[in-house]
């Protein structure tokens, strides 16, 4: 914490100097038309009474769910938005009402006294240009500097955002950097006409988390440094608590809570900031507890559940041993040649009945690869994959689909896994009438399955854009479970939600995990959520498994380095616990890595660590 | 859908074009084939509307049937490209061993310009409306082929079809349900340049003298008849031209309102 932040800390303790203002809404209504042509159905709020604050030095972290209005805030403070939607109320940047500017001179205040980032920064960038040009555009248009002082202005910023070799990264594209790298050019874009607002739309929420630790920590220091105002917007409790001083929390287009981190954090006064925080898994909770532990926030289910310590019964229901996968992808430097990229390297598992592995790692670890070949969607190099007793990879095609009647699958993203063609009961049906099963008695059980992920019956005859995404990925869950399966393979299956549906999602799948003695392979990235309901974990890092072990053994004794960078880096939702500045630092490129042929180090317990 | 002005004005062109062939018996004034010299070359007039040949036919009723040919032959070359392509399509796109060898002659094809692919053939099949129907076929199906399999390429990767083969449910009913509804859209759209293209090649290959045989009226050859007098008599091509490129064109922005209306991605649910 720098003596810049604490001197204009909680509003409660400093009395608000108006000279430090950066940013001050009032009554901000953003309406938008809706249907169009001789259609038109009216008008549509999006945002309602927003009023808020920015002082200088100052981070507002603006939190809530998706639909809450929290990016059309920023857009409408930036005038970005499309002619059909009108802005109402005021928005004064230093004294100056943006909403009177004419579109010309709002261009002007654009990049210039208001910097922005957001979620993507692959789209965000031009994939034709250098990345050194778009930096020198932005301070040409903004006649910061011209010619060589913006080249040199340009090497400057990219050197500040921690770039290494910044010189020779100015004639780099978009495409050869890594997605922090990315991130942390358009900071250093938006940083090029020191601007007194900064205003991040979800910056961090495409990276990894140790990446994203990086970049919090980079806007932290620029903060520090410059005394930038910056309003933070992210659907992440985790991130929200990291960085800001004040919170707003939003719902439905209106403000539900506004108030110092800390109120916000630990005496929240509205209902929803607190459901909204129950929803949210941290590290750390699970201690000391002995199996996975449902939300108790929603009431509706998993209050009455607890599942029960793991009975381990029968030998394992998934047993995969020395799997490899690879695959040809061409050379950077040459098109005719290629090279093998190893996705998996000799990774093995078991898994029994009624329990939760979850695999974790960052993108590019292989864990998708990994749920991939499980499946049979991804053919395997060597290595033999076992399910309910059976080898999967040594059979004939008839008799594999007879065995992966036993392992079913959920996926990541719940709009993309329904055919939008299809009633939801013909979607349910699908894998009962493959297997045989005479249509009525395939409806019948569609019927069961709906209830049993706790949906209606009547939803049976919908169509999936009738659905929400929380509804849709029960709906996933309940087609998958349509086969009686032993083992679920959950890819990345609540990472597309939000928080609280996260929650539900969850907890129905500890749920049918206890009912069903369901033995759950969990992939994910989020530490949190893997501690809250796995018995197990294991650690993937570049397509190894590094360390394996009981969920308490890995959170709590982490043994492999990479293990205790991962756990490090997750923020919590707690501002009294943040990060130190620079405690995490972003590993820039790839770091030369052949497979350690490294040996097992058993830690006892069937925690199992690869020794560096 | 009428509300579309290029799906109303080019759909009412080809719906009358239509008709116009469809009841050519009745709209007839002098029957199409019988000769008369003593007529040679008339201007149009109240008893030859559209003016005489060179063997002095009726052109007002030569237009009339000779809209039937183009239109059957556009008609029938949509129909049997489209079912053709679509099938070869699904095949190269899902079965993944084929696509390498489907894929490369239908290269080979299409490095053929269709005109002389549909010349030489129907130079080896014979003069007769179907031999130039499969003529043109052959010419224009390589472009269906990779419109399908690029389709079917994208959509054999999503979810719901990855959901399907991991619960069992067999590859030919994975085409059926899953991925053939799905490039209906297109293929409407595709058809209608194919029916426009196929007509403009009938009348390429009748002008040169390789297609319809003289003795059926089409636009085509009614022009091809036409070109060594059409300096003298410039209605003789006048007619049958004016038909052809105004159905092409009804067809082709029929194609493009069909396209737009189709679209998915527009933004109808915003």
């Amino acid at each position: 914490m720098t003596t810049l932040r604490t001197a204009h800390g909680p509003a409660e303790t400093t009395p608000a100097d108006p000279a430090d203002e950066v940013l001050s809404i009032d009554g901000l209504t953003t309406s938008i038309r809706t249907g169009q042509g001789d259609r038109r159905q009216g008008e549509q709020r999006l945002i309602e009474d927003i009023g808020f604050s920015v002082r200088r030095g100052q981070t507002l972290g603006i939190v809530g769910e998706s639909g809450s209005g929290k990016s059309v805030t920023a857009l409408s403070i930036m005038r970005l938005l499309p002619r059909s939607a009108t802005v109402a109320g005021r928005v004064m940047l230093k004294g100056r009402n943006l909403t009177t500017l004419s579109d010309r001179q709002m261009a002007d205040v654009r990049g210039d006294r208001i910097g922005m980032i957001f979620q993507e920064p692959m789209t965000s960038l031009n994939p034709v240009l250098p990345v050194g040009l778009q930096i020198e555009e932005s301070l040409r248009r903004h006649k910061v500097a011209s010619g060589q002082a913006a080249r040199r202005r340009a090497v400057e910023l990219l050197d500040r955002v921690r770039i290494p070799n910044a010189a020779r990264r100015t004639a780099e594209y978009p495409h050869q950097l890594s997605g922090g790298m990315r991130q942390r050019v358009m900071i250093a874009m938006a940083l090029a006409c020191n601007p007194e607002l900064l205003i991040a739309d979800e910056p961090t929420t495409a990276l990894d988390v140790t990446t994203q630790a990086g970049i919090i920590d980079l806007l932290k220091q620029i903060q520090a440094d410059d005394g930038t105002a910056i309003m933070f917007i992210t659907h992440d409790m985790g991130v929200v608590a990291e960085v800001s001083d004040d919170v707003l929390v939003m719902r439905s287009g209106r403000i539900v809570e506004h108030g110092p981190s800390q109120q916000i954090f630990h005496r929240p006064a509205e209902t929803y900031t607190r459901q909204l925080l129950n929803s949210v898994p941290r590290i750390g909770d699970m201690r000391g507890k002995p199996g996975p532990a449902p939300f108790a926030s929603i009431g509706d289910d998993g209050a009455a559940l607890a599942p029960s310590p793991l009975e381990v019964a029968k030998g394992p229901v998934l047993r995969v041993t020395d799997l490899s996968v690879s695959f040809r992808v061409r050379n950077e430097t040459s098109r005719f040649r290629r090279t093998t990229l190893r996705a998996v390297r000799g990774v093995g598992f078991d898994l029994r009945a009624g329990e939760t592995l979850a695999i974790v790692g960052e993108s590019g670890c292989g864990k998708s690869t990994l749920a991939r070949s499980i499946m049979g969607l991804q053919a395997v190099d060597s290595g033999a994959i076992e399910v309910a007793g059976r080898v999967a990879t040594s059979m004939t095609a008839a008799e594999a689909r007879l065995a992966r009647k036993a392992i079913q699958m959920v996926f990541q993203d719940p709009f993309a896994s329904l055919n939008p063609r299809l009633r939801i009961v013909d979607s349910l049906t699908e894998p009962l009438t493959a297997h045989g099963v005479s249509s009525g008695g395939a409806r019948a059980t569609a019927v069961r399955l709906i209830e049993e992920v706790g949906l209606s019956a009547e939803m049976l005859d919908r169509l999936p854009h009738q659905f929400s995404g929380g509804q849709r990925q029960r709906i996933c869950i309940a087609r998958a479970l349509a086969l009686e399966p032993e083992v679920i393979v959950a890819d990345e299956a609540v990472s597309a939600l939000d928080v609280s549906v996260q929650a539900q999602v969850l907890n129905l799948l500890m749920q049918l995990q206890a009912r069903r003695g369901l033995a759950l392979l969990f992939i994910s990235h989020d530490m949190a959520v893997v501690e809250r309901l796995s018995h197990r974990v294991a650690v993937m890092y570049r397509g190894q498994i590094v360390e394996i072990g009981p969920r308490a053994a890995v959170f709590e004794r982490p043994a492999h380095a990479y293990t205790r960078r991962l756990l490090s880096a997750v923020p919590l939702p707690d501002p009294s616990r943040r990060h130190k500045l620079s405690g995490i630092e972003e590993l820039f490129g790839t770091p030369s890595a052949e497979p350690s042929t490294a040996a097992w180090t058993d830690l006892g317990d069937g925690h199992r660590v690869l020794a560096a | 859908m009428l509300r579309n002005p290029s799906i109303a004005i080019g759909g009412g062109i080809v719906v009358l074009m239509v008709l116009l062939a469809l009841f050519a018996p009745y709209l007839q004034t002098i029957d199409p084939l019988s000769m008369n010299p003593l007529n040679r070359m008339k201007d149009p007039s109240s008893a030859f509307w559209f003016g005489t040949d060179a063997y002095g036919r009726d052109l007002y009723s030569r237009v009339l049937y000779g809209g039937r040919t183009s239109l059957t032959v556009g008609f029938a070359v949509a129909v049997l490209s489209t079912g053709v392509g679509l099938l070869i399509g699904l095949i190269a796109g899902y079965y993944r061993s084929l696509d390498g060898v489907v894929m490369r002659i239908m290269d080979g094809l299409m490095a053929i310009p269709a005109v002389l692919l549909a010349i030489a053939l129907s130079a080896l099949l014979g003069g007769s409306v179907l031999n130039v129907v499969i003529a043109i076929a052959v010419a224009e199906s390589p472009r269906v082929v990779r419109l399908i399999r690029g389709i079917v390429l994208s959509l054999r990767e999503r979810q719901y079809v990855e959901a399907a083969l991991i619960s069992g449910v067999s590859r030919s009913r994975i085409i059926v349900r899953h991925i053939l509804p799905s490039t209906f859209a297109p293929l409407a759209v595709q058809a209608t340049y194919v029916f426009a293209s196929a007509m403009v090649l009938e009348a390429i290959l009748s002008f040169i003298g390789a297609g319809i045989p003289p003795t059926t009226p089409s636009w085509g050859n009614i022009i091809a008849e036409g070109r060594q007098l059409w300096q003298i008599k410039f209605f003789i091509i006048l007619y049958p031209a004016l038909f052809l490129s105004l159905t092409v064109f009804a067809i082709n922005i029929f194609g493009d309102g069909l396209r737009d209306r189709l679209d998915q991605r527009g933004d109808r649910h915003l």
